[in-house]
């Protein structure tokens, strides 16, 4: 688990659209494996429930999560998006 | 055997003559629509007094760049005064539209008043001043087929102009290759001053390949020193994994680790900060990882992926069943916490100190 102190603006898709360092540093945080607290990036439109806890990607987990998929996990439960 | 349609339109329009096939012209053209039903009876008997009289007609632009672009070159000094009077923005879009495409399809050094035409609509012409981060690909190609056409000097001096005015210099840099050694040098310094306003799109990374093997030493010679990590982020994916570590080399600097490059990235965003816990696996993250406490992982489970213990402020939203006030800003509210993550290859769960240990359902 590794800190990293971001702008909570990368959790904005229209700010990230705007601002080409946001854009960049949100694409680099999709290619890692996951994160912790924050927000969520959604791949659909926003859903969920509860205190987001955090974002995975396949390679964190090994399971298929569709096209390029990330599996959100909130406090009260976890859901699926792919492409 | 017949031969291609083309052909035989051909054929039939120079067998009926100049004035004949002028007069099926204006007749087949008689509606606004029907005016590039004209260009090819003027692509067998060229006359600039009735393409003036199409052109005038032609009020909305819909005269398509290919229809005129049938005509050839001859079309190339009306076009350029038909383009220079042009008020309406979509009539001087198609008239620059039809004159790139006119020279694109040539070969061959251009003519002289050609090369006068081309010089003087610049960088309008070519597209290069206030488009968009998408550029359509023929307009892309036939830009640089335009190009290939100048001899070196101009050709130097419009993209530089381009690469120093314009709204997007990448789209000029795109066709950095197609200039000499030291004009290259001269275009990649320019367009580095001007990296700030480098979108996403590939036409730089187009431009940083096309100068071929020697692409990294270029660069390295553009930008000695220093670099935004962006930019630095920018030029790795241009460059490849054989040319980026060729650009450190010269420059006498080796290749971050992804870590610390994700970190100079996320320093040089502005903006309010929060903390955010990157989940990697081990071997990723030897050295470098936040040890968590022994005991934190799921019982019973298999052996945990992630297990450490952070303490900050977590995000609290309603329950999606309040759909109508879903908006996070407003649903949102902020409390200080301990919390404790636990991924596992089955189960996930989480603890909060001001919660009840909560399992999360399997995935």
């Amino acid at each position: 688990m590794l800190p990293l102190d971001v702008p909570s603006a990368i959790f904005d898709q229209s700010a990230a659209r705007k601002d080409a360092s946001l854009g960049e540093l949100r694409k680099a945080l999709l290619n890692r494996p996951g994160w912790a607290l924050g927000d969520p990036m959604w791949i659909q439109g926003e859903e969920g429930w509860g205190t987001f806890v955090m974002q995975l990607a396949a390679e964190a987990l090994g399971l298929n999560l569709g096209d390029m998929g990330s599996l959100y996990v909130f406090g009260e439960g976890a859901l699926i998006q792919c492409h | 055997m017949l031969a291609p349609y083309r052909e035989r339109i051909r054929a039939i329009l120079t067998a009926l003559g100049p004035a004949r096939a002028h007069a099926l012209a204006r007749r087949v053209a008689e509606k606004p629509n029907d005016l590039m039903r004209a260009m090819p009876a003027l692509a067998v008997h060229f006359d600039e007094a009735l393409l003036a009289e199409l052109l005038e007609r032609d009020v909305n632009g819909g005269l398509a760049a290919p229809a005129l672009a049938a005509v050839g070159a001859q079309a190339l000094p009306r076009l350029a005064q038909a383009w220079s009077s042009a008020v309406e923005p979509k009539v001087k879009s198609s008239r620059g539209a039809a004159i790139v495409r006119v020279i694109a399809d040539g070969s061959g050094p251009l003519a002289l008043e050609d090369r006068q035409a081309v010089q003087r609509l610049g960088v309008d012409l070519l597209d290069l001043r206030d488009g968009e981060s998408y550029w359509p690909a023929d307009q892309t190609t036939a830009a640089g087929a335009v190009l290939r056409r100048l001899e070196d000097e101009p050709r130097a001096r419009l993209l530089l102009e381009a690469l120093r005015a314009a709204k997007r210099p990448e789209r000029a840099y795109r066709f950095v290759g197609s200039l000499a050694a030291p004009g290259r040098l001269d275009a990649t310094k320019v367009m580095l001053e001007r990296a700030s306003t480098l979108t996403n799109d590939d036409h730089f990374d187009a431009g940083v390949s096309s100068p071929g093997e020697d692409a990294p030493e270029v660069f390295a010679r553009a930008l000695p020193e220093g670099g935004s990590a962006m930019l630095l982020r920018r030029l790795e994916k241009a460059l490849g994994h054989h040319g980026f570590p060729r650009f450190l080399a010269s420059r006498g600097e080796t290749k971050k680790t992804w870590l610390e490059a994700l970190r100079a990235i996320a320093a040089e965003a502005l903006g309010a900060r929060e903390r955010i816990y990157l989940l990697e696996p081990e071997w990723r993250t030897a050295g470098s990882v936040a040890q968590g406490p022994s005991g934190s992982r799921c019982r019973g489970g298999p052996t945990a992926i992630v297990s450490a213990t952070c303490s900050r402020s977590i995000s609290r939203r309603r329950p999606s069943s309040a759909r109508a006030s879903r908006s996070p800003r407003r649903a949102r509210a902020r409390s200080r916490s301990t919390c404790r993550i636990h991924v596992a290859a089955r189960t996930t769960s989480w603890a909060c100190a001001d919660q009840s240990p909560s399992r999360l359902r399997p995935f």
